[in-house]
This record gives structure tokens, sequence and C-alpha cells, in this order.
């Protein structure tokens, strides 16, 4: 059996090698559920956000992000609605994508990203640029990805964090896993509840009113070799995601609220793999279903019902020709329907075809045609191609180029909506953009460097207005432009047992409107992260700061949101660190200097606050 | 929730109210008109659900604009959505929607004298009678049994009591004592005037029209001319729009003009014998007398939010523009139909109101 997992190993180290220039972590005993993301990103930067990182962090991938990435979130203050713009781009251009799939609202074409909690999930990856054509419709801005591993042979273990933090916020999160040679199976629980009632700052008596919040996450995976002989092996993989949602939506500071919230989403995931050295295969089957429930007034039972129920099937086929040179075919269909209060029932079907050509010229030089085909029922979707390059031209050094199309489709939102005051247009085209990015890395022992410069040029936005009859509906109407400069540092120092770890970004983004010659609202010019984390034996500590420069909140650039720096100070200390068994406790000050900041305009956020956890390993 | 709410809003008030009482009791100084005893004013709703609206000033020669006059002069803003605003001769009455809220300030200073929120859940409009202001409500707007007409006396700034009304009470206007009520149903679609006696503060009787009455004038006899959109598209059951008289001695309508089914008029403005509406981004003048639905457009190509015909003759209409960014006030020859001027106000423009 060792021998058979052994293989695994190896055609999976074969894989990421013919794959690999960039200088990813992949660990070789771990079964990837998206092998895609590290394989097919030829002349993107990924950037993984890593365990550590997550566990000091409230769970909601808001924060998690916010502190370690160059996205901007326009967050309807913690816990309520919260979207990410990428590059400039709108909440949905920046596709989430779920152990493979993307998982952005059939309904909005977003993704709340208070609704996705990032404990219990093995990997958090941010790919920046293009990737509609292996990831569909809204992965244009960027794509965030949340990846559950299958591994074999770890045994039993289990993890417990138990936390409690300012305005009465309690996390509790659980994880337990276990693996033979053949079998993987875990199970994890991630919640939290908040009475998020924080003092608005520089108000005599204001605070965040009607802001409650609990949510629930849980996991569910399992990982079965089924047949495992000579150069063949069958695996057989299930994901399981469940998210129970309960919020009220605070008011503003001009705009009190008695709105409530409900999210009900479930994802399951089937895989059969059937790996091999010259061919692998592997068929997914999924079911994705959605589900809000606004209340209007939280007093009240009377609710406004929206869901989506999505069923997929996919076949990726990848045939390496040699070591290397390998071509992959994924062909995918969806049926999808929608309904509730205020949209049509409706389906959609809808099929794609993907291609995605790859070679290693030589030991420097890898690149890679990617192209896709959509058929969507009612609307004519683009013919997509992309291409890319890592060039790795002298020692530590790597050139990269990526040019692609992306597109998006309207939601069925956009498309059937029948509520007061809107109306749908099944007649809008979809969204299509032009980009292009180029980039230098340097990787170097405990130094790596990335600069990249991006171009993006979107046509036919989707944007709802008033028509003539003064009914809001969508048009395929605004044209932007992107352009933009990123940078980031990633420095490891050991001195004896002293170890620091530095991480710096930085994001230039100059995103306009063409017709009017403006920035786009929530869209800072500026946006830095910077974190330094000390480890000596049992104690740790970290500072996150963040600076996000001012962002306009009219389209004519006239009313602003002040830019802001914040600061994040946290502690860790083991008490415990025995062979398999940890027991941690953390301790966190949120917003240090107690700034006074916004990210959405009247919704201010917490000033300083605390958090403490607690986290058994065992 | 909703007690905490005004608890709120009433510690708010009073905080607020600690500034502008300082310049309340400064020894009176002798008459002067302030910069806004003349002209128009102009109600900004304000970016939705979060931000705040602004009023607007236009000189008398309706060439300068004077920016958030509200703000300027009380270092404090209006509150979320501004719908309305009402005046007598040395006072102004501000409604902002979603904040619940009514700021009452010196007409010709925009000085603050109070803000009101007791009483208030989702005003829209007022109509004034001797000493008291009757403000509609549309109270929860997921709730159709909680709409009402709140009573404020004009004496003591309170709101003292309460008449009931039907689903959706919006543009309000009285004659003689009696008020007339245009349901056009909030967020759904409602169909009648109610008629209120000021007097004993209760529905006397309620008129069908056409579904969603959206503006309701007199005409030069007296009689209530109402003007209905009918049902949009997206109620599953459309209506065309709809021209009523109402006859106001007998509260019965007298004269019924339709519009196709398709068709959803809007924004009446009576002028004399004459008659203006607008619909589908063009401006249309008929009679009273000989109302048609097949006039020509004097205005086209147009994209308002609302208009009014100005004292002087002149079209006000409200550009929202993208409604999220400023707007303007757009200023017509209703005669030869040309644009005399364009004037940049404050986001979403509701409505021009001429200082008299």
């Amino acid at each position: 059996m060792k021998h058979r997992f052994l293989f695994i190993v190896v055609v999976l180290c074969a894989l990421t090698t013919v794959a690999q220039i960039d200088t990813l972590q992949v660990l070789p005993e771990v079964i990837l559920s998206d092998v895609k993301l590290q394989n097919h990103s030829v002349g993107i930067a990924l950037n993984k956000i890593s365990d550590s990182t997550i566990q000091r962090s409230r769970t909601a991938l808001t924060e998690v992000l916010r502190a370690n990435s160059t996205i901007y979130f326009r967050e309807n203050g913690p816990g309520g609605v919260a979207s990410a713009s990428f590059r400039g781009t709108n909440a949905a251009q920046t596709a989430v994508v779920w152990n493979g799939i993307n998982i952005n609202s059939q309904l909005t074409g977003q993704s709340d990203f208070n609704t996705l909690l990032s404990k219990n999930y093995d990997q958090l990856d941010v790919r920046a640029g293009g990737g509609s054509i292996i990831y569909g419709s809204g992965a244009v801005g960027g794509s965030v990805h949340l990846g559950n591993d299958i591994r074999f042979n770890k045994g039993l273990n289990t993890t417990v964090t138990a936390g409690y933090g300012s305005f009465d916020t309690q996390i509790a999160t659980a994880k337990t896993q276990f693996s033979n040679t053949n079998f993987y199976i875990d199970a994890g629980l991630d919640y939290q509840r908040s009475e998020n009632d924080f003092d608005y700052l520089d108000t005599e008596n204001q605070f965040n009113e009607n802001g409650q919040y609990d949510n629930l996450n849980a996991i569910f995976n399992m990982g079965y070799l089924l047949k495992n002989k000579g150069n063949r092996t069958h695996l057989l993989k299930l994901h399981h995601n469940t998210y129970v949602g309960n919020r009220n939506f605070s008011g503003t500071l001009t705009a009190p609220s008695n709105d409530g919230y409900e999210d009900r989403n479930t994802r399951t995931l089937a895989v059969w793999e059937n790996l091999g050295t010259r061919f692998n295969g592997k068929l997914r089957a999924a079911h994705i279903f959605e589900q809000f429930r606004y209340f209007a007034n939280n007093q009240t039972d009377d609710n406004d019902l929206g869901k989506s129920i999505r069923y997929l099937a996919n076949y990726e086929a990848t045939y390496k020709l040699d070591r290397k040179k390998e071509l992959t075919v994924i062909g995918e269909v969806n049926h999808i329907s929608a309904a509730g209060a205020s949209i049509v029932a409706t389906t959609r079907n809808q099929g794609s075809l993907v291609a995605l050509w790859k070679q290693q010229l030589t030991h420097k030089f890898t690149y890679e045609f990617q192209a896709r085909q959509e058929l969507v029922e009612g609307f004519d979707s683009p013919f997509l191609l992309g291409a890319g390059f890592d060039y790795a031209f002298a020692k530590a050094y790597t050139l990269t180029f990526n040019g692609s199309k992306n597109y998006r489709i309207p939601t069925f939102n956009d498309a059937y909506w029948s509520g007061p005051g809107a109306v749908g247009n099944p007649d809008l085209k979809p969204e299509t953009s032009l980009q292009a990015e180029i980039g230098l890395k340097r990787t170097h022992k405990n130094l790596t460097l990335g600069l990249r410069g991006f171009y993006i040029n979107t046509d036919d936005l989707i944007q709802w207005q008033p028509n003539l009859s003064g009914i809001w509906s969508p048009i395929n109407i605004a044209d932007t432009e992107h352009y933009g400069i990123e940078w980031e540092l990633d420095y490891t120092a050991s001195i004896g047992n002293h170890k620091v770890t530095t991480t710096a970004q930085y994001a230039y983004t100059k995103a306009e409107d063409v017709a009017r010659g403006k920035q786009l609202i929530y869209v800072p010019a500026h946006k830095a992260i910077l974190s330094i984390a000390h480890n000596y034996g049992r104690l740790s500590s970290y500072v996150q700061t963040s600076f996000v420069d001012r962002v306009f909140t009219t389209t004519d650039n006239t009313a602003q949101v002040d830019g802001y720096a914040i600061a994040n100070l946290g502690t860790s200390y083991d008490i415990l660190h025995k062979q398999g068994t940890k027991l941690q406790v953390m301790a966190r000050v949120n917003n240090l200097f107690n700034t006074n900041y916004q990210t959405v305009a009247f919704r201010p956020n917490p000033g300083r606050n605390f958090l403490l956890q607690t986290t058994i390993t065992f | 929730m909703k007690h905490s709410f005004y608890t709120l809003c009433i510690a708010v008030l009073l905080l607020f109210s600690c500034n502008t009482d300082d310049d309340l009791f400064i020894p009176a100084t002798p008459e002067v008109e302030g910069p806004y005893a003349t002209g128009f004013l102009v109600t900004n709703e304000g970016p939705f659900s979060n931000g705040f609206g602004t009023v607007d000033h236009i000189d008398e020669n309706l060439t300068t604009v004077t920016s958030s006059i509200y703000q300027a002069v009380n270092n404090d803003n209006l509150g979320n959505i501004v719908q309305s605003l009402t005046m007598t001769d040395d006072t102004v009455y501000v409604i902002t929607n979603v904040s619940s809220r009514i700021t009452v300030v010196e007409k010709d200073t925009f000085e603050e004298i109070i803000q009101i929120t007791e009483g208030l859940n989702n005003p829209r409009n007022m109509v004034i009678i001797g000493d008291n202001g009757y403000v509609t409500n549309w109270g929860d707007p997921a709730i159709a049994t909680d709409d009402y007409v709140a009573v404020l006396d004009l004496n003591t700034n309170e709101i003292v009591s309460t008449i009931a009304v039907a689903e959706g009470p919006e543009e309000i206007v009285a004659k003689d004592g009696v008020i007339y009520v245009a349901h056009q149903g909030g967020f759904g679609v409602n169909n009648i005037v109610s008629v209120i006696s000021s007097e004993q503060e209760n529905v006397v009787t309620t008129i069908e029209v056409g579904d969603v009455p959206n503006s309701l004038q007199f005409d030069t006899a007296g009689r209530l001319v109402v003007l209905a959109s009918g049902a949009p598209a997206f109620t599953g059951n459309e209506t065309g729009g709809q021209f009523t008289i109402i006859d106001t001695d007998t509260n019965t309508a007298v004269e019924t003009v339709l519009f196709t089914n398709t068709e959803h008029p809007n924004f009446l403005n009576v002028v004399g014998d004459d008659v203006f509406y607008y619909l589908g981004g063009a401006v249309y003048k008929t009679t009273v007398a000989d109302f048609t639905t097949t006039s020509t457009a004097i205005i086209s190509g147009s994209f308002f939010y609302n208009m009014t015909i100005l004292s002087d003759g002149t079209l006000a209409g409200c550009n929202a523009a993208d409604f999220a960014s400023n707007g303007t006030v757009e200023l017509y020859d209703t005669t030869t139909g040309t644009l005399l001027n364009t004037l940049n106000v404050g986001i979403v423009p509701g409505n021009v109101y001429e200082i008299n």
C-alpha cells in the first residue's frame, strides 16, 4: 500500500514539475482539490495565504484578505455585505472558486465575502488577473480560491479553537480528520456570532445598531483510493460545504435599519480521478444551492426569498505528450434554476468547452495557450483566448506575461428580475474584457520580490439605471479602462532561534469610466499592506498594517471616503507543545490606534477592539 | 428594535439641539432678510441607503446655485433621503424619509429651529392648513395597514395626532379645510384618493382613480385633477395611465381619460387652463377642459426625475443623471421647447420649489 501511495506522490510531483517553474509551495503528499490553479496560471501571480495568517484573524474572509492582500473590500460594516474590488473591477468581476468550482451567486454574480468563512480550508489562494477561461464568468479582476485537500496516512488528529472578542463576539472552530493508507475523512465546524454593537467613534451616542450576526460553516471531505495498481490510480473524492448565516443589516450614520437577512448555501462535489503517467481523467459532479431571505423588518416574518439550484457535470482530460508537453480538454455542462419573490422562475442551461495547451520549451521557458467557448441559453457568449509565459531569464529571475479575454454573463437578477420599481433585461450582452499583464519576479533564498503591471479594458459593463418610465433596469452601458502596478516582497530572516517574516504589498490602480474620464467609485488609487511576524520558540508576535487611499463615492468624483491607515497587533504562545499535542493561546488587538475609518460611506468601522483565542490540537 | 432607534434619534436630537439653542437665544437683531428670502429651493434626495440629502438654493434669476445650504448654515445634515419640503411665510419644513425626520428651519436664513422625529415613520409630503401640518407617512413599507397622516402642530412642533389611511399615501393637497391624499401605493400599487376632514381628523371618503396616482392639483375651477401612471409591467398586471378630474363638492370623478396600456405618464402640472405631463422622456401639453393623450411633445429626449412649471412659465426638470453623482436642473421655455439653462445641483434632485 505504501508503494501505491508513493506512486501517486510521484505522479503528482511529476505533474507539478512539468507545470511549475514558479516556486509555489506544493506539498507533495497533499492531493489538491484544484490542480488547475497551480498548473494553469502561467504568467499569472498566485499568492497563497498561509494557515497561520488565517488563524490570526476572525474567520470572515473579508477580514483575512483585507489585511493580507491588496484587494479592496467594500464592506457594509463588519458582518454586513462585503464585496471585493480586484484591480479596480466591480463586485461581480471577482470570482470565488471553491475546490475548483466558481461559486459566485447565480442571482447577483457576486460573492459576499462575509458569508465565506476562512477556517477549515486547507488552501486559500489569491489569483490576480483574468481567469474566465478556466474559471468561467466573472473571473476578470482576479479570483479567490478555497480548497480542501485529501491526505492519506496521517492518522487521527483534531483541532479545536474557542475565542472571545469585543462586542460580545464568540468564536468556535473544530476540525477532525482521519486517514489511513487508502481512506481519508474530515469534518469541520466554524461558528461565530457577535452583537457587533460597537460605538461609532467621534459621535456621542451613535453605535452600530441592528448589526448582530451569527453564522456557521460546516465542511465534510472524503477521499478513497479505489485502485492503485501498476501505472494507474483511481481515486474517489467528496467535498461538502454548508453555510447557515443569520444577520441583521446595520444602519448607517444617517439612516436607521431594521433589515434582517438569512443565507443558506450548500455545495457538494463528487470527483472520480483516474490518474496515470500519460493520461489523467477527472469526472466531477456537483450540486450547488444558494438561498437568501430578506426581511425588510426583522421584527416580522415577512420576507423576500431568492434561490438558485445548480447541477454541474465536468470532465477534465489531461494528456501528456511527453514530460514537457500537455494538452488539457475540459467539457462542462450546467443546469441552473432560479426562483424567488422578485425573480421570474426560470432555468438556464449552459455548456462549455475548454482547451489548454502547455509546453515547457526549455528549462527556462514555459508557455501556455488557453481557449474557451461557452454556449449559454439566451446569450451569445464570446470566444475566449488567452496566452501566457514564464521565462526564467536569469538566475532567480522570472519574466511573466499573460494576456486573455474574459467575460461575465448577465446574472439571473440582471436578466429576469421583476420586483418593485425594477425589471430585468433579457436582451443584455455579456460583459467582456481584454487584459494583459507583465511581471518580473525575483526568488532567491529567503527573499521574494514581485513587480507587475496590468491593463484591463472592459466593454458593455452592465449597470442598473432607471429607464424613461422610472423603472430601474440593467443595460450594457459603460466601458472602463484599468491599469496599474503591483509590487510585493516576502522576506524571511533567521537569527539564532529568532525568525522574522516580512510581507509587504503595494498596488496602484487607475480605473476609469471611459466616457466620463473619472476614477470608478470605491477604487482606491493606492493600497499597501505590511506584516511583520516574529517567532521565538513557543512565542510568536506580529503586526499587520494597511494603508488605503481615499475612494470616491460618486461617479463624478465629487464625494469621497477618506483614506486611512490601521494596524493590528497580536501574539500567541504555545503553553503545551509536544509531539502531536499543542495548546496555544492567542491575543489580538484590532485597529490599535483607534482609527475612525470607513470602507463604505457613512458606515463606520469599529475602533480598537480585542480578540482572545485558545487552540488545542491533538 | 424600533424603540431603541427612536431613543437614539431623541438622544441625537438633544445633542444637536444644544448647539442650535445657543443660536436661538442670541438677542433678537433688527429684522434683516436672510439670503434665502427669495428665489428657489431644490431638494436633493441624496444617495440611497447611505449619506444624506441636501437643499440647494437658486437665485431669483435662475442662474446661481448655492449648494447644501442647510449644512453650510447649521454644520449638520438633513438625514437620509430628503423627500420634500413645505413652507409657510417664515418657516421651511424639510421632510427626510428614511431618517423619519422633519427639519424645521427659518425660511430666510435656513437656521435650524428644531428637528422632529417623534411620531413620524417614513414621512413623505406635507400640506399646511392654519396652524397644522398634515404629513403622509408610509409606516413600514412592508405593512399595508400602518400608513397614516400625522398632524403636526406648527406652534409646538409636535405630532399631536394621527389619521389612519390606506396603503401608500404620497402627495397631499388641501382646499377649504379638506385634505386630499393620493395613494400611490408605496412599493406596491394603490388606486385611490382619500378625502380627509381636517376638523374631524378622519377619512370622509375614498375616490377610485387610476393605478398609482402620482400627482394631484386643483384646476382654476377648484376641481381636483389627478394623474395616475398605471401599474408597471413588473406587477404582472400592467395598466395604463389615467387622467381624472374630481368634483370636490360631490367627491366623484367627473371626467376620466385613459392612456394606452403601456403608457405611464407622470408629473402633472396644472397651469391655468393648461396641463403639462411627462411620458417616456417627453413633455406634453394639453388642456384641462379637453385633455388629450395624443398631443405633440413640446420637449423630447429629456430624462426627468421630476418636473415643475414655475410661475413665470419656465419648466424646471430635475435630471438625476446616473443617480450616483450630482444632478442638474434643466430650465426650458415651454412655448418654444428650448433649453434655457442647466444648473448643477446635488445628488438625485427631487423637486424645485418657488420661495414665496
